[in-house]
């Protein structure tokens, strides 16, 4: 029976190692392919973080107080000449009279 | 075997080992001597390198908003092998980068130069203009840019970014120079296998070290508050004709700086067309004699000893004399009998020295340095520097006369400020900071908690302080100008300035200092105008500017009045 299964091996083997061989033949032949691929994921992956950067500075102009203070002017709002402080008393509520 | 065999046999057997010597030595020079320069070579055909730039870390204010972050710009530069007609290239990348021909084509005509650096810091849109002219030659590289959306606003307070020996962003003045290991980071890089193409291999070698970028800086800053301080300075400087003026403004429970402004400024993203002068803060790297705003930290000594209560009385009745000096009033007006709170309403100078004679010369000394003059505040800016005290033994009759009155010492604006908000913090004198949290690119944060320096009044002192400075304001000169409703301790400081070892009378630094709401202070301000030419005087400049910044905080921070 062992030596049946010796037998066996001694001719199975060289057949596994040569599928082995092929398949990493096949697999370096293809992953050595993706790099084009990669260089193209890379690039686009640094395309996309600088869009996002621009946009990141985008925001942070648009929210600058020169910004709002330009745009506040524009659309006519004025400083106050003096401030107005309301107080209100717990048992007093705002009511629209009409 | 005969000679001649013998002969031929020792002659092919030499030559064997010549032969094989040769090749020794051979391979022991390729692969010895020359072996690392070949294995650079061969390395370069087949793998790649590139540096991974770690982004230089934000700087932000108090809401979260960006008051420095990085654009992307660009290093041009010039290959002259690849350029058909440098002349041409010259004028064509000279109209957009503002270069001259003079100085453009004898660096890309030197014979020898592969590689010429045309400008650095190059924004986007110029870039795209650039590419679009179609150069062959003309090259970029990625090279970060800091940004500044709040343009110029809180120069002094950020310093900037320039370039160290080797030409790498350094950080200079401000917080860029005072953290700038912890925004530079770590630049990584990356080394793989590449193919014919210059693609990557992927299942060939690569060795990888990630960048580390730099950490975020969350400051006290308040961008509201610095805005308001710094347009609110620059309006009080033109409308009392001052030379300079400054502005800080911190929290004196935490000794957090909520605003900090002084003019001239410069503009941190155009730095290098300022005078240099201008780059150090003033309210940290420049001195002045505080004149008699300094009398509240003398009279809060002589309260905390118990040699005086706001009702003791002194006569001022003339000037007093002090060794060969007489010290007579501001004004030369005399009240007579007036207690401590009225010395501080009239700001009275022979009030003040007769509070100093009774805490004598070692209490003197000793409050001075417990207020914390004399020594660095370790605010987190680079350039802050001290003024030097006098020895212990050097203090004669005269200097600690004048130094009661806040003249003949030295302070800056921001030791001036931190040892008045102790009095708003329950004699507890604080460590000055501007920056809050560091943050790193993985969430973690790092607090930077408010440090007691040291207790230097009692609580009760600083209380009956506080209600004298309010006095001081509601009943003193600059009492027209206080905001109406509002409790506000405050004092007014006209110093002289020293010029060429005397004191000049027509030149002054007209200051206020203060805190409000009195009762639950969530400020201390302190402002100082040099040599203002439409009064002199503090109560008439620098005070009614106090009073204008206030009401903008406490309009921002909705304080009504009759709050506290």
């Amino acid at each position: 029976m062992m030596k049946k299964l010796f037998r066996l091996s001694a001719y199975c083997m060289p057949l596994v190692i040569v599928i082995l061989l092929v398949v990493k033949i096949v697999a370096t032949n293809t992953l050595a392919s993706f790099g084009e691929r990669v260089r193209t994921v890379d690039a686009k992956i640094s395309r996309i973080a600088e869009e996002n950067e621009l946009l990141s500075q985008q925001v942070a102009s648009a929210s600058a107080l020169v910004a709002i203070a330009a745009r506040a002017g524009e659309l006519g709002f004025i400083e106050p000449t003096k401030s107005q402080m309301m107080t209100m008393e717990i048992d007093q509520f705002p009511v629209a009279l009409k | 075997m005969n000679f001649k065999t013998q002969w031929r046999m020792w002659a092919v057997f030499g030559a064997i080992v010549l032969f094989f010597l040769l090749i020794s030595g051979r391979l022991f020079y390729w692969q010895v001597i020359a072996g690392d320069q070949l294995r650079v070579k061969a390395s370069a055909q087949y793998s790649v390198e590139f540096l991974l730039p770690a982004a230089r870390g934000q700087i932000l204010a108090s809401d979260g908003s960006p008051l420095v972050t990085n654009q992307t710009a660009f290093l041009a530069y010039a290959q002259p092998k690849d350029i058909k007609d440098i002349s041409q290239f010259s004028r064509s990348v000279g109209s957009v980068l503002s270069l001259e021909d003079q100085v453009l084509i004898p660096k890309l005509s030197a014979p020898g130069r592969l590689w010429v650096p045309l400008a650095h810091k190059v924004e986007s849109n110029i870039v795209d203009t650039l590419k679009s002219l179609h150069l062959s030659g003309l090259g970029f590289e990625k090279e970060p840019k800091r940004y500044y959306p709040e343009a110029s606003m809180a120069g002094h307070i950020l310093g900037f970014v320039g370039s160290d020996g080797n030409g790498n962003d350094k950080g200079y003045f401000g917080i860029e120079g005072y953290y700038d290991r912890e925004l530079r980071g770590q630049n990584g890089r990356i080394a793989v296998e590449r193919d014919v193409r210059g693609a990557p291999i992927l299942i060939g070698d690569e060795n990888r070290i990630e960048p580390e970028h730099g950490r975020t800086l969350m400051t006290w800053i308040d961008r509201s508050i610095q805005r308001a301080a710094e347009r609110r300075l620059n309006e009080g400087i033109d409308k009392y004709g001052a030379k300079e003026g400054s502005v800080v403004i911190a929290d004196p429970k935490t000794g957090g700086i909520m605003a900090m402004a002084s003019f001239p400024s410069y503009d941190p993203a155009l730095f290098s067309s300022y005078d240099t002068m201008l780059y150090r803060n003033p309210t940290v790297a420049a001195s002045f004699e505080p004149g008699s705003t300094f009398k509240v930290l003398m009279m809060s000594a002589a309260l905390q000893e118990k040699l005086v209560t706001p009702a003791t009385t002194i006569d001022e009745t003339g000037p007093v004399q002090v060794g060969e000096y007489a010290v007579s009033t501001w004004d030369n007006k005399y009240h007579g009998t007036i207690n401590m709170t009225e010395v501080l309403q009239h700001s009275s100078n022979v009030g003040m020295v007769a509070v100093e004679k009774k805490l004598g010369k070692e209490k003197v000394v000793r409050y001075i340095r417990d207020f914390g003059f004399g020594e660095p505040t370790g605010v987190d800016l680079e350039e802050e520097l001290s003024p030097q005290l006098r020895k212990d033994t050097d203090w004669r009759e005269i200097d600690l006369a004048t130094a009661s009155f806040g003249q003949g010492i030295a302070v800056t604006p921001l030791q001036m400020v931190r040892a008045v908000g102790a009095l708003a913090n329950d004699g507890w004198l604080m460590e000055p900071h501007i920056v809050k949290e560091i943050r790193d690119e993985k969430g973690r944060v790092v607090a930077i908690r408010p440090k007691k320096i040291r207790q230097v009044v009692g609580s009760a002192t600083a209380k009956i302080m506080t209600e004298m400075m309010v006095s001081a304001v509601d009943n003193g000169e600059a009492k027209w100008a206080k905001p109406v409703g509002y409790r506000i301790a405050g004092k007014t400081g006209t110093a002289q300035i020293p010029v060429a070892g005397h004191y000049d009378e027509k030149k002054t630094i007209a200051s206020f200092v203060g805190f409000a709401p009195a009762d639950d202070p969530k400020f201390v301000m302190l402002v100082t105008l040099r040599e203002p030419s439409s009064s002199q005087w503090g109560s008439e400049t620098a005070a009614p500017l106090f009073f204008t910044i206030a009401r903008d905080i406490f309009s921002y921070l909705g304080i009504p009045p009759g709050a506290y």
